[in-house]
């Protein structure tokens, strides 16, 4: 079923529609810079799985949730699709190995980790061949303007203009579980200004930094594996 | 009675009905378990464990200080921030210790000083401390939560093998979360899990514990060349 807004609609309804639509698909600037370092190349069954996974240690800062969630359902998407375990699954399935106080910082760490029969019994039958660390945040680094809004008995409207700059740093590194070693390292950098001017009604024009950062992160990983035979 | 008064006293009974049914301004964090914490993945020690759960364990709970300043005759109270843990930490243990030793019993208080066959060590958890800080004061935006946990450990003789305390830590980010409640819940559930974790990773590596185990090998072998 089309909802569509009759012709006859008063001009002020319909110059609001297109106005929400014009701001909707309108957003700021972001720069966005993806390096890669790749150590060799990767041999990847496609009934094998990876899994990407947040690194929590630091005290200043905690690697979003939501950015794992983002890069992990990007890479799973679509024909070239890769399997990948969730973040979740994969830290309830190896408690308590995979926790802040005990992941593995150096491939060296996880191969000790692997020796123990229990935990490669586990890893093996997820059937993962690929450990993705993420490390990183999306900061706030500056802000300024003011927006003021009334309301009154004839109605209400908010006035001014406000900006942000939002930064984000992160660095991945892919190890392979069966050497263990690291094969590859991503480092990604976005930033960008969003601006919110308010005539009557506040218009915020968001710089989708994160989300630009998420989308070039899982583009360069599902391009280092080798696609899925076809057929 | 004239209608103004009438008006009065309706616009009075509402005010009070109003002023009984509004809540303080507090805020109270219950830590539900989870469906299940996650069963721990380790090769179980040839130990059999008799836990005591201080009702004061089970029943933890947390209770921001009220702040109270008085600055120009003005009262200005902080709200009461309440976290209730007993029953998660309490879940957790059992997950743990069920997973780490080859039999687990949970034993009552007089069990403390009457010893048993049936057990191999007796354990007590304890928090000494818990403390949260959230944005708002730390300007970094994540909540934080550190809790302090006491284990005494006994040999079922009533020997006294060790005290452990055992720091733990939680955060969890600001942004994805909806309110300061739901973000205190969140951190505390991975404070928890990070218990389970340093307690799994660093029981069998306690110098007392491994003197303990070495004494308890001696004695047994000690025993059978006897006997």
């Amino acid at each position: 079923m089309q909802n569509k807004i009759p012709v006859d609609s008063p001009p002020t309804i319909r110059g609001a529609v297109f106005i929400a639509i014009l701001f909707i698909s309108l957003s700021a600037c972001t720069n966005t810079t993806i390096d890669e370092f790749r150590k060799q190349e990767f041999e990847f069954s496609h009934d094998k799985s990876i899994v990407i996974i947040g690194r929590r240690h630091a005290s200043d800062y905690e690697t979003e949730p939501w950015i794992i969630s983002c890069i992990g359902k990007q890479i799973a998407a679509g024909k070239s699709g890769i399997n990948v375990i969730t973040e979740h699954d994969f830290m309830n399935e190896l408690y308590p190995w995979f926790e802040p106080r005990t992941a593995p910082m150096q491939p060296q760490r996880l191969k000790r980790l692997l020796d123990d029969k229990v935990i490669a019994e586990k890893v093996s039958a997820l059937g993962v061949q690929y450990i993705v660390w993420v490390d990183g945040s999306t900061q706030r680094t500056d802000s300024a303007g003011s927006i003021s809004c009334a309301v009154g008995p004839g109605g209400g409207g908010c006035l001014g203009f406000g900006t942000w700059d939002d930064e984000s740093s992160y660095t991945v590194s892919i190890w392979d579980i069966e050497e263990p070693a690291s094969v590859a390292e991503i480092s990604a950098n976005a930033e960008g200004a969003s601006f919110m001017p308010a005539i009557i009604i506040p218009v915020p024009l968001i710089a989708r930094v994160k989300t630009s950062v998420c989308n070039g992160v899982a583009n360069q990983i599902k391009a280092m594996f080798p696609s899925a035979p076809t057929g | 009675m004239t209608v103004r008064s009438k008006r009065t006293l309706k616009q009075l009974l509402i005010i009070v009905l109003a002023s009984i049914l509004l809540p303080a301004c507090s805020s109270n964090v219950v830590v539900s378990p989870p469906a299940t914490f996650p069963e721990p993945l380790v090769e179980p020690l040839a130990l059999r464990l008799g836990v005591h759960y201080p009702e004061e364990f089970k029943n933890y709970t947390y209770e921001q200080p009220v702040k109270r300043t008085n600055k120009k005759k003005k009262k200005k109270k902080r709200s009461k921030f309440r976290v209730d843990i007993g029953a998660a930490q309490t879940q957790l243990m059992r997950t743990v210790f069920g997973a780490l030793f080859e039999s687990v019993k949970t034993v009552d208080a007089a069990a403390l000083y009457a010893p048993s066959s049936e057990i191999d060590l007796l354990l007590v958890p304890e928090v000494l401390e818990f403390q949260f800080s959230t944005p708002r004061v730390t300007k970094v935006n994540v909540y934080e939560i550190w809790i302090k946990y006491q284990f005494s450990i006994k040999a079922a003789d009533g020997e006294e093998i060790a005290t452990w305390v055992v720091p733990v830590y939680g955060k969890t980010p600001t942004k994805f979360l909806k309110s300061k409640t739901e973000a205190v819940k969140l951190a505390t559930l991975v404070a928890l899990r990070d218990c389970g974790a340093a307690f799994i990773t660093g029981f069998s590596q306690l110098p007392e514990i491994r003197d303990w185990l070495a004494k308890d090998l001696a004695t047994s072998s000690a025993a059978k060349t006897a006997n």
